[in-house]
């Protein structure tokens, strides 16, 4: 015989002794008599028929009960089991998402850091092209303008020539003489003797 | 291709007038005549270039052209040749190279004069000779009367512009005060 059997059969006697007391203790306190003679007849029977229910229960059911129970405990602990996994799972992942999070906020300050910078430095460069720009144009604008000046003086001294050389033709035309002409072919000719 | 034949053509010529001595610049003179008559009759001279007209109608026509022009025989002979050989086409082609080889046979180089007003010849004679003094070679110029050049003269001889007009001098003036 097992512990555990011997310890069932124990925890049963002192069941059986505190119901049997009791009910000792009940007829006491109820009196003598007759009377007293069939109470206890039907509280002994009462007795025997709950021993006997508790026996039948305990035979009968006792078992499933035991197994609902036990596997009621295991799927208990499972639970819990699963529940501390999940729980040392997340504390895991927080403290992964906590490094992260470490990570991106200092990613995040580079990044800024970084993008602060090509902001300066582009619109440094930006400042220095419009700068630039801004000398070509003005230096274009003054090329252009003095080209057009040029152009309108020596348009005005085209104009001049072609005036004072208009005038100067009109008044040859008019005065021009056989004798002029004579001067002038003889000169003509003693230039081209000079030539050689 | 055209001037080659045409080359060919004004050195039979020159080697004939040559042969027989005879003037070079009369035949130049003359043949020029007939250029400017063709010239002036374009249906005329369409007549005598196209073969499409029969040989003996162009021959024809150019005898009483000929005739017409008191050409000197020789002269006449060859425009004839050209109206039967349908060369009439090269004739202004023909005169120029003609002009040429009779230049280069007498030794001689040919120069255009522009004047505003009429040249007596001792005047171009002795302009002639100063650009005879000029090349080393006989000059034979050509005068043109062209008012537009005021007064003086303008002479172009061997591609080479002697400007010695009032034309031109205030041309000269004109561009210097432009660059002022």
């Amino acid at each position: 015989m097992g512990v555990v059997k011997m310890r069932r059969l124990a925890t049963l006697l002192t069941a059986l002794v505190v119901v049997l007391l009791w009910v000792g203790l009940v007829w006491a306190a109820e009196g003598e008599g007759g009377e007293q003679h069939v109470s206890f007849m039907m509280e002994a029977f009462r007795v025997i028929n709950f021993v006997i229910f508790a026996f039948l229960l305990y035979k009968f059911v006792g078992q499933p009960v035991k197994n609902y129970f036990k596997e009621r405990v295991h799927t208990i602990e499972l639970a819990l089991k699963e529940a501390r996994e999940a729980r040392d799972e997340a504390q895991k992942r927080m403290q992964e998402y906590s490094a992260k999070l470490k990570n991106a906020e200092v990613e995040l300050k580079d990044m800024l850091y970084q993008a602060e910078r090509e902001r300066d430095d582009q619109m440094r460069r930006i400042r220095e092209e419009t700068e630039r720009m801004v000398e070509r144009i003005k230096e274009q604008a003054e090329a252009a303008a003095n080209l057009e000046v040029k152009k309108a003086r020596m348009e005005l001294q085209r104009e001049a020539a072609d005036l004072a050389v208009g005038m100067a033709e009109g008044l040859l035309k008019e005065n021009f003489t056989d004798e002029d002409q004579k001067r002038l072919l003889s000169e003509y000719t003693t230039k081209i003797k000079g030539v050689h | 291709m055209s001037r080659v034949l045409a080359r060919r053509y004004a050195k039979a010529l020159v080697e004939n007038l040559t042969e027989h001595k005879e003037d070079f610049e009369k035949a130049l003179a003359q043949l020029r005549k007939v250029l400017d008559v063709l010239k002036a009759n374009p249906r005329l001279y369409r007549y005598l270039s196209q073969p499409v007209v029969p040989r003996r109608d162009r021959l024809e026509m150019g005898k009483v052209l000929v005739e017409d022009l008191k050409l000197s025989p020789r002269i006449r002979n060859f425009v004839l040749i050209l109206v039967e050989k349908e060369r009439m086409p090269l004739l202004e082609v023909i005169v120029e190279e003609f002009r040429k080889l009779a230049d280069e046979a007498l030794g001689q180089v040919r120069g255009r004069v522009r004047t505003a007003m009429p040249l007596s010849s001792r005047d171009l004679e002795a302009l002639s000779k100063s650009f005879q003094e000029l090349v080393g070679k006989r000059v034979v110029l050509e005068v043109e009367e062209d008012p537009s050049i005021i007064g003086g003269v303008v002479t172009l001889l061997g591609g080479v512009v002697f400007d010695g007009s009032i034309k031109g001098n205030l041309e000269q003036i004109r561009e210097k005060l432009i660059e002022g």
